[in-house]
């Protein structure tokens, strides 16, 4: 059984100008000691997603209207607060994006780090102290005794940032979701953290939730990915399928959007066009009005594609009930013309 | 290893727009009830370099480096403490104020932060007319059709003149601060971060339009970011600046395959890939530390408290900017006591 698992997941927000589906019918699952990479666009839903998970959704305006989270079969959505805030910051914990801001100004880290262990393990305030010492000499501050005594000003924004990861881990969670962890900081503390991440996973077989726009991170530390686009997963599978053989269009388009280090090539491909108004949702997919292999059917709702070995993709493009329509923007392209079609569901039953 | 063919600049080559010589600012700090003069921001240190017409110059470095406040001094946005910026032959830090009008018709810039930077009680029109009209290029009618002129050059329609920037996404906001920077018919542009607010496919569509102004309007830039993987697609040459110093600069595609400067190194390894096949051969050079305060910069060379392989000399001596290839310049005392290679970073401490 999945560590963490989130099904049909729906969370809206009620605006001035009509409700927004933040998140659409997610689902998906983590297990204790993988990293899942959850990629997509400002605006994509993964905040959310995390935020639902941690309910920790304002209401109003928001709500979470639908679904289940089950953490070790329980779920979440049903608990009282008080039994939330019993799992938040001890079984669950969160890494918010802006250190800065979600580090509370007038007390010291120390004290906001002994907050939690006080609180979630019952220890007493010496080994409290103790215990913050020890988190922050993990995340590697220099001279951590002196250092819990400062205010989150006096730190740099990378050490903020080892600062929220340490308080995130002085409990111990089964699971750790971390929002954009690494996207306000420079690429030699994103190293870093990263390196910080994966060893405390590898000590404490935490499974980890690392919610990112950076694909390079998501390559680096992910063993399983799932792209967002419009509130709702578009494609879901290991980050070896993900990257050597995208089957979804949007995928393949940010990979190919993006300047790569190793490789530089001449022109970027962009995806043209803007990412959806959360308002006005195409009524099938929603990556259609951007997508060059559009179809007639992509107005209809899509359905979820298996291609085996767990790689999933919600797209038309595989459908049988596609065959014979051409892409609307590509003049005599073949239906399935992208390079990384290698099997459809057809052939791989076949 | 055999010799790097530089990317050919799309204009005359080697003819320099601009020449940096020194360029040094100090912001001071004052503190106490006299406000007496404590100590100083040492944002930029004595910084040297050039920039070809018709070239994109990357200036790349970490926050905290310098290089926008490097960026803004060139412009004149900020006043520099010491050092010359010559722009076509005359010095433009002494040029006198009723001088720089005409200075800032040939040098814009373009803002980091599209939501910032762009005024939300004008249309874009009304933004991007306004330029037109204090230099007093266009007016009226001539200045309606210069401006649907620039707004179909960087890919808007007619009709979003009459818009407000609120009703654009980051994009699309970026769009029209390239149009404002353009309305003047620049010759030179300064890029602060011009693509690190937006999202990944977003970016790519801002790049596409940088390259394709510079190819039709023969522009120059200086592409200031933070994104390595952005500076080397964009860029001719690149510049790294680490704690106000520049620390090397090079071709692109030198810089990147034989970077010389430890910390260049470092730099370069601490960015991911988006390939996991790739990643996992990959060895990191992991730096520890952070970054130095600017106000009390180290002796010597300012890597030294970070750098694997530093040395004595490196806490006294500051090391010259030395050319050890036509073009590729490093500062850095082990690079030149070993004949102008590169410390191999990635087999552990180097010993001397």
């Amino acid at each position: 059984m999945a560590l963490l698992e989130v099904k049909n997941l729906r969370t809206t927000f009620k605006t001035d100008d009509g409700v927004v589906n933040a998140v659409n019918g997610l689902s998906y699952a983590v297990d204790a000691g993988s990293t899942l990479g959850i990629v997509g666009e400002s605006g994509s839903g993964k905040s959310v997603n995390a935020l639902s998970i941690m309910r920790l959704i304002p209401q109003p305006p928001g709500k979470i209207e639908a679904g289940e989270v089950l953490f070790k079969g329980a779920d979440l959505l049903k608990k009282s607060e008080a039994e939330m805030r019993k799992i938040r910051g001890h079984d669950i914990a969160m890494i918010f994006q802006d250190p800065m801001t979600s580090l509370n100004p007038v007390l010291t880290v120390g004290e906001q780090i002994m907050e939690a262990t006080r609180l979630h393990l019952g220890l007493s305030k010496n080994d409290a102290r103790d215990r913050a010492v020890d988190m922050l000499k993990l995340v590697r501050i220099p001279v951590p005794e002196r250092r819990i005594k400062d205010y989150p000003h006096q730190f740099s924004g990378g050490m903020r940032q080892r600062v929220m990861i340490a308080m995130a881990l002085s409990c111990d969670p089964a699971v750790l979701i971390a929002d954009e962890p690494t996207t306000a900081l420079d690429v030699t503390v994103q190293a870093q953290i990263i390196d910080l991440m994966n060893e405390m996973q590898a000590r404490l077989g935490s499974a980890i939730v690392l919610i990112t726009h950076d694909l390079g991170v998501v390559a680096e530390t992910c063993k399983n990915v799932l792209v967002m686009y419009g509130g709702n997963m578009v494609e879901y599978g290991t980050a070896e399928q993900i990257f050597s053989a995208p089957k979804m269009p949007y995928t393949l388009g940010l990979l190919e959007s993006l300047p790569r280090l190793d490789a530089a090539g001449d022109r970027l491909v962009p995806i043209p066009g803007q990412p959806p108004n959360l308002l006005r949702m195409p009524s099938g997919c929603a990556f259609a009005p951007r997508c060059k292999y559009r179809m007639p059917i992509c107005d209809e709702p899509v359905p979820l594609l298996d291609f085996g070995a767990g790689h999933v993709a919600r797209c038309f493009l595989y459908d049988e009930r596609a065959d014979g329509q051409k892409p609307i923007g590509v003049e005599n392209a073949p239906r399935v013309s992208l390079e990384a079609v290698a099997h459809t569901p057809q052939e791989l039953s076949a | 290893m055999a010799a790097q063919l530089e990317p050919p600049p799309t204009a005359a080559a080697n003819e320099n727009l601009i020449v940096v010589r020194d360029l040094t600012k100090y912001f001071p700090i004052h503190a106490g009830v006299f406000s007496r003069h404590v100590g100083d921001v040492k944002a930029v240190d004595g910084i040297d370099f050039e920039i070809r017409r018709g070239e994109t110059l990357g200036l790349v470095g970490e926050s905290g480096s310098g290089k926008t406040t490097a960026g803004r001094v060139i412009l004149r946005l900020a006043p520099a403490t010491r050092g010359e910026v010559e722009f076509e032959g005359r010095d433009i830090l002494k040029l006198a104020r009723n001088d720089l009008r005409s200075l800032r018709k040939e040098m814009q810039i373009i803002f980091q932060d599209p939501y910032a930077s762009l005024n939300p009680r004008m249309t874009v029109g009304d933004i991007i007319r306004e330029p037109l009209a204090i230099h007093g290029i266009a007016r009226g009618k001539a200045a309606e059709t210069r401006t649907q002129e620039l707004l179909s050059l960087v890919g808007l329609q007619p009709y979003h003149a009459n818009r407000y920037p609120h009703e654009f996404s980051g994009g699309q906001r970026q769009r029209i601060g390239i149009a404002r920077a353009l309305a003047v018919d620049p010759k030179f542009i300064v890029a602060d971060e011009p693509v690190s607010a937006l999202d990944v496919s977003i970016q790519a569509q801002v790049i596409n339009l940088l390259q394709d102004l510079q190819q039709q309007l023969g522009l120059t830039y200086l592409f200031i970011a933070h994104d390595l993987s952005v500076v080397r697609h964009i860029s001719n040459r690149v510049a790294v600046m680490y704690v106000g110093k520049l620390v090397e600069i090079a071709g692109r595609d030198r810089l990147y395959d034989n970077p010389l400067h430890p910390y260049t190194q470092a730099l370069l390894s601490a960015i991911p890939i988006p390939d996991p096949k790739v990643e996992g051969r990959r060895k990191r050079i992991i730096l520890t530390g952070d970054i130095p305060s600017p106000v009390n910069p180290p002796s010597g060379c300012r890597f030294h408290t970070r750098c694997p392989v530093a040395f004595d000399r490196c806490k006294t001596e500051i090391p010259a900017l030395n050319e050890y290839a036509p073009g590729h310049r490093a500062a850095c005392h082990w690079v030149e006591q070993n004949g102008g290679n590169a410390p191999d970073l990635t087999r552990g401490p180097a010993l001397i």
